[in-house]
């Protein structure tokens, strides 16, 4: 048959042409593949999810601050009018009445201006102690014993108090006296056509939930100090706020997010569960032609304060160790050299000619061969860790786990017959926990970013390789990293 | 049973993402496909490996499937063939020549079958590029315009390489048929 004239027929008869194949097999294969498929995606939910939640609290973080600034605008705003036409605490407790205090003086209204004073300054410090020096003024207004000696400058905290509606005090308490609970809507409805409702200050309110009693001007103090210190400040106002008020500050850091660079001392143990000859022979042959390299890593971390002191930090590890293959292999090669002595005649007089021609012989040479070995890992390690601030620098000491979501392996390595392997089935693609241990160095650069430096050791990880390769192989991995943080 | 099942019940079952009709698709087609995967990849192990995941592919978009656009199985065969270009474009293959007594043909016709494998076997041997271009233009029937599109490389080059795979395949078969093997 000629290739040209292949006809129709034959096309059509290859074309439809069948390979036995075991079925079942490929089967069962596919449906491995489908199920490692879908586990890949299993996998990455739990890592959206992690990135989704962290997305939302530094959402809602932001949302709480905002609102908070919101409410002292209207605080500001409202010691600036004129007239007010009406003020309106709501407690939440429904058994406290409403108060209403009615056209409150301007000139009255010297603590509420230092409010709007206080938002416009930009120093943190300087506002913190202005606010507290605020705070314990309006304190000692509020004193029982300084308030009938006050009587005549007429402060809004007095134009409230004075009014004989306060509410008993409903709880037990030592000292009782009006007392303004921090879940306080202030509704201010004629002046102000836009109603601002201050929610923001949860923390305070379940603090105080106990410490229910009257409404006083104090319930203010909160709301400074948050805003100029920020949403992470719990108060722990005394349910008698004639004793100047203690607030607890229990400022939680921030969270951040760490970019992270770092090379690592590989320390890899090869071992053979078997003692067959085989098993041995491939031990042997991988120790002699394998040395380890080092490791490079990339980390991008969320780092996420549980108390002041103690931080949660995850986020997804990328690594690559190194290794390098070297191996000889001997090649006995068919050759023929030309022009060379192949026959030596000597005459009868005793003279030497040489015939010379083609000669065929065995060249016996070593061929040098190099792999560079990669093992890459994607890892998501979850870490706990304790931090002792000094100034600008920050040490924390940190443990946690690393889980292992991906390994892949690219090079060679040798065999037991010294034959080059370069199945990617000899290795896991996933090895699961791993351990870690280290301290992080944190350097304040500015208000939000931060010098990095992790050494850290990653150890107790289970062997890379499948139940095909004889070899055991195992990493620990001095690690150390470095980069930058950025606190939100 | 399940390889009795019609191709529009298959189809029907595999939308629905029955693990039964999945398997009664493999069952039916996984020979066919397998042949194609080998004439493309040239060796058993990739010639698998793409058999696999060509299905992966069929079942995830068997929705796409328009019974009136034409038959399940050229549609099949045609995901098939994509995949192996695919994996052909990708990976620059160094493919060790198999054994022909690794292929066992099917039963039917002897002198036929034997024709047809032996072909078969020959365009499997010939190098990645100009086998795909060989089993492009003659088997599936595009022409060279549609091959450079699919393979990135000029109408021309495509030309030649048939040109030059049939060179190859005139040869072997002359070398055939001198050892009387040849039908």
């Amino acid at each position: 048959m000629d290739l040209n004239n292949i006809d129709k027929d034959l096309i059509r008869k290859i074309k439809n042409h069948s390979v036995e194949l075991d079925k079942e097999a490929l089967w069962q294969n596919i449906q491995t593949k489908k199920k490692k498929k879908r586990g890949v995606i299993i996998y990455m939910i739990p890592l959206m999810l992690l990135f989704l939640i962290t997305g939302s609290f530094l959402f809602s973080t932001q949302q709480q601050k905002d609102t908070l600034e919101s409410a002292l605008q209207t605080e500001s705003s409202y010691s600036t009018k004129e007239n007010i036409s009406s003020y309106t605490v709501d407690k939440e407790n429904t058994t406290q009445p409403i108060v209403k205090a009615e056209k409150i003086d301007k000139s009255t209204n010297n603590q509420e201006t230092k409010i709007a004073e206080k938002k416009s300054s930009k120093s943190q410090l300087q506002k913190k102690n202005k606010s507290k020096n605020y705070i314990a003024e309006l304190d000692n207004n509020n004193a029982p014993d300084n308030l009938e000696n006050n009587n005549k400058s007429k402060s809004l905290a007095e134009e409230i108090l004075s009014e004989p509606i306060y509410a008993p005090v409903q709880k037990t308490s030592q000292k009782t006296f009006p007392y303004i609970r921090h879940e306080t809507k202030i509704d201010i409805q004629e002046n102000n056509p836009k109603k601002e409702k201050n929610t923001a200050a949860k923390p305070y309110q379940k603090e105080q939930a106990s410490n229910s009693s009257a409404p006083s001007l104090s319930s203010l103090y909160p709301l400074v100090y948050l805003v100029h210190e920020g949403p992470n400040y719990t108060y722990n106002l005394s349910p008698n706020v004639y004793e100047s008020p203690i607030i607890v500050k229990e400022k939680l850091p921030a969270i951040e997010l760490s970019l992270l660079f770092g090379m690592g001392y590989i320390d890899r143990s090869l071992s053979s569960s078997l003692s067959t000859t085989a098993a041995m022979s491939s031990l042997t042959a991988r120790e002699s032609s394998e040395s380890p390299l080092e490791e490079i890593s990339t980390t991008l971390q969320l780092s996420i304060p549980l108390t002041k002191n103690i931080y949660l930090k995850m986020g997804i590890d990328y690594s690559q160790i190194n290794e390098k293959m070297m191996y000889s292999e001997e090649v006995s090669e068919q050759i023929i050299l030309e022009d060379r002595i192949t026959k030596i005649i000597i005459d009868s007089e005793g003279f030497e000619f040489n015939e010379r021609g083609p000669v065929e012989a065995t060249q016996i040479s070593n061929n040098n061969f190099t792999y560079y070995n990669r093992y890459k890992s994607i890892d998501v390690p979850l870490i706990i860790g304790y931090t002792i601030p000094n100034n600008k620098w920050n040490l924390g000491l940190e443990a946690g786990i690393i889980w292992n979501s991906n390994l892949s392996f690219s090079g060679a390595i040798l065999e037991d017959n010294n034959t080059v392997a370069e199945n990617e089935g000899l290795f896991k693609s996933r090895t699961g926990i791993k351990y870690t241990g280290g301290i992080s160095i944190s350097y304040q650069l500015t208000d939000r970013w931060k010098w990095r430096l992790n050494p850290s050791y990653v150890f107790g990880a289970k062997q890379i390789n499948t139940i095909n390769n004889p070899v055991n192989q195992k990493y620990n991995i001095l690690r150390v990293q470095t980069g930058l943080s950025y606190a939100f | 049973m399940s390889e009795h099942l019609s191709d529009k019940d298959i189809v029907a079952g595999c939308i629905k993402d029955s693990a039964h009709h999945q398997k009664a698709l493999v069952m039916k087609y996984s020979e066919y496909l397998y042949a194609i995967c080998l004439r493309y990849m040239g060796n058993t192990d990739d010639a698998k490996d793409i058999l696999q995941d060509s299905f992966i592919k069929i079942f995830k978009a068997i929705e796409q499937y328009d019974t009136s656009r034409g038959m399940l199985k050229s549609w099949i065969c045609k995901i098939c063939i994509n995949t192996a270009l695919k994996k052909l474009h990708k990976v620059n293959f160094l493919t060790p020549i198999e054994d022909v007594a690794n292929i066992i043909p099917m039963a039917g016709n002897v002198d036929d079958d034997l024709q047809v494998e032996y072909m078969f076997v020959l365009i499997k041997e010939l190098p990645e590029k100009y086998r795909t271009v060989f089993n492009l233009y003659v088997i599936e029937g595009y022409a060279h315009k549609e091959i450079s599109d699919m393979m990135g490389m000029k109408e021309v080059t495509s030309r030649s390489i048939l040109s030059r795979a049939k060179e190859i395949l005139r040869k072997k078969i002359t070398t055939l048929k001198s050892k009387e093997a040849w039908i």
